[in-house]
């Protein structure tokens, strides 16, 4: 049970972390040229290169999340599963609003 | 566009349907306290759904999208389709797979605590609740943007 | 048959399910109420007419972006798209949805604890206008629906149908207000 909880646990932050990752790239993409140019580089076109990355965020933080997070009991859960999901609605209110300003500007 | 582009663009439109309806199913099945058997197959339904359309989706956005929609939206009479709309859709939609498979993974290794313990539970039917919210959302944007093409 | 005619059939029968389902709906509940409960028969009819309903509502939506993809492919959409009363169906279209999720999250479940006893009981009577308001809106929108796609040489504003829609929701309201007053609390 307690592996369970943790496996959980740890996916949901890794989750978060690449949602974060997700709406922090698209923005600083847009604003900062060689970071988009980077990932067209590496990945042959920025969206593959956010897409590629966000995979290994949450790969990268779900693992460690499991392996160096401490014993806790399922009380975090529900609080980190609102944060994911909170995270994802604000993540993409602000990739739109940054979106509809860039393109008015 | 090719018969190839076609398809890939059915399957990333078929396959996002039925990861948006898998996730109502998921959502549905934890308010009604429904058997976690069809909550658990719809969960992994949901996953493999947004993967799959993901994976599509992405084939055409780079090798098509890019280089014969993209130009003729924005020379078009709603460029707006392409500057806000793809722009927001083609980012928004990468939350989908990591907050579906979180889903996927909450029903299928904890369902007793879910059962049991309500605070577990409405967390549970808030996230595939936004991942409804976000579907639907990304679909609508996908029709916007179709209709902006010449 | 083309796959044009195959989706258009489909978009017809996904709107009469859910225009029947909503109008077979509504009056399923106010005939279970006029006794001033819902026995467990009346609940799992109404139940079985929801799942018609979002059947209806699922061969609606694929059937209605499987005709958005040919369109695209074959001659583009934009004057279909943002044309006001397309916006104005999938505004509806998105309410029936969201309002179908409410009513199966909070009314469903109402109907389940309450059912044989009495409905003007102050624990449910408390809840009644969340149960008409989510079934005026389900057959108000059905109907909205279902006119906005027949209706072909309707050129109305996106406002102004939008306003029609929400007056006509509100009408709902006040006659749902009033005959669950008279039939479950007989005032």
């Amino acid at each position: 049970m307690e592996k369970k909880i943790k496996i959980v646990r740890a996916a949901s932050l890794g989750a978060i972390a690449a949602a974060i990752f997700i709406a922090a790239s698209t923005v600083m993409a847009e604003l900062f040229a060689p970071f988009k140019d980077f990932l067209k580089e590496k990945f042959s076109h920025h969206w593959v290169g956010k897409s590629v990355l966000a995979l290994l965020i949450f790969l990268t933080v779900s693992f460690l999340g499991y392996f160096i997070l401490k014993k806790s009991g399922i009380d975090s859960l529900p609080r980190i599963l609102l944060i994911l999901g909170l995270t994802a609605v604000f993540g993409s209110f602000l990739i739109l609003g940054f979106f509809i300003y860039e393109y008015l500007k | 566009m090719t018969p190839l582009f076609q398809n890939f663009l059915l399957g990333h439109i078929l396959f996002g349907l039925l990861a948006t309806v898998s996730s109502v199913m998921v959502f549905l099945g934890l308010v009604k306290n429904a058997g976690f058997q069809k909550i658990r197959i719809n969960s992994l339904v949901g996953v493999l759904g947004f993967f799959i359309s993901w994976i599509l989706g992405g084939y055409y956005y780079v090798n098509f999208y890019g280089q014969q929609v993209k130009p003729a939206i924005k020379s078009g009479n709603y460029p707006w389709a392409h500057g806000i709309f793809m722009e927001t859709k083609e980012h928004i939609f990468l939350f989908l797979p990591f907050l579906s498979l979180v889903l996927a993974l909450l029903v299928w290794f904890l369902k007793n605590e879910v059962n049991k313990n309500s605070r577990l539970k409405k967390a549970g039917i808030f996230l595939a609740f936004m991942i409804i919210v976000l579907a639907v959302s990304v679909t609508f944007m996908g029709m916007l943007i179709s209709g902006a093409v010449k | 048959m083309d796959w044009y005619s195959v989706l258009v059939s489909g978009h017809i029968i996904g709107t009469a399910l859910g225009v029947g389902g909503a109008t077979i709906s509504d009056y399923l509940f106010f005939k279970s109420v006029k006794d001033g409960k819902i026995t467990a028969g009346e609940f799992s009819f109404l139940k079985a007419v929801s799942k018609v309903l979002w059947l209806g509502f699922l061969i609606l939506v694929f059937s209605g972006l499987g005709l958005l993809f040919l369109w695209r492919l074959n001659a583009g959409a934009g004057e279909l798209v943002f044309s006001s009363k397309f916006l104005a169906k999938m505004t509806v279209v998105s309410i029936i949805f969201f309002n179908g999720l409410l009513m199966h999250w909070k009314v469903f479940p109402l109907f389940e604890a309450g059912l044989n006893k009495p409905l003007n009981s102050e624990g449910f009577s408390k809840k009644i206008p969340l149960v008409y308001s989510t079934g005026v809106i389900s057959i108000v929108s059905w109907y909205s629906v279902m006119l906005l796609g027949s209706w072909r040489e309707m050129r109305f504003s996106y406002p102004v149908i939008m306003i029609f829609y929400v007056f006509l929701i509100l009408a709902g309201l006040v006659m749902a207000r009033f005959v669950v007053r008279k039939i479950i609390f007989k005032k």
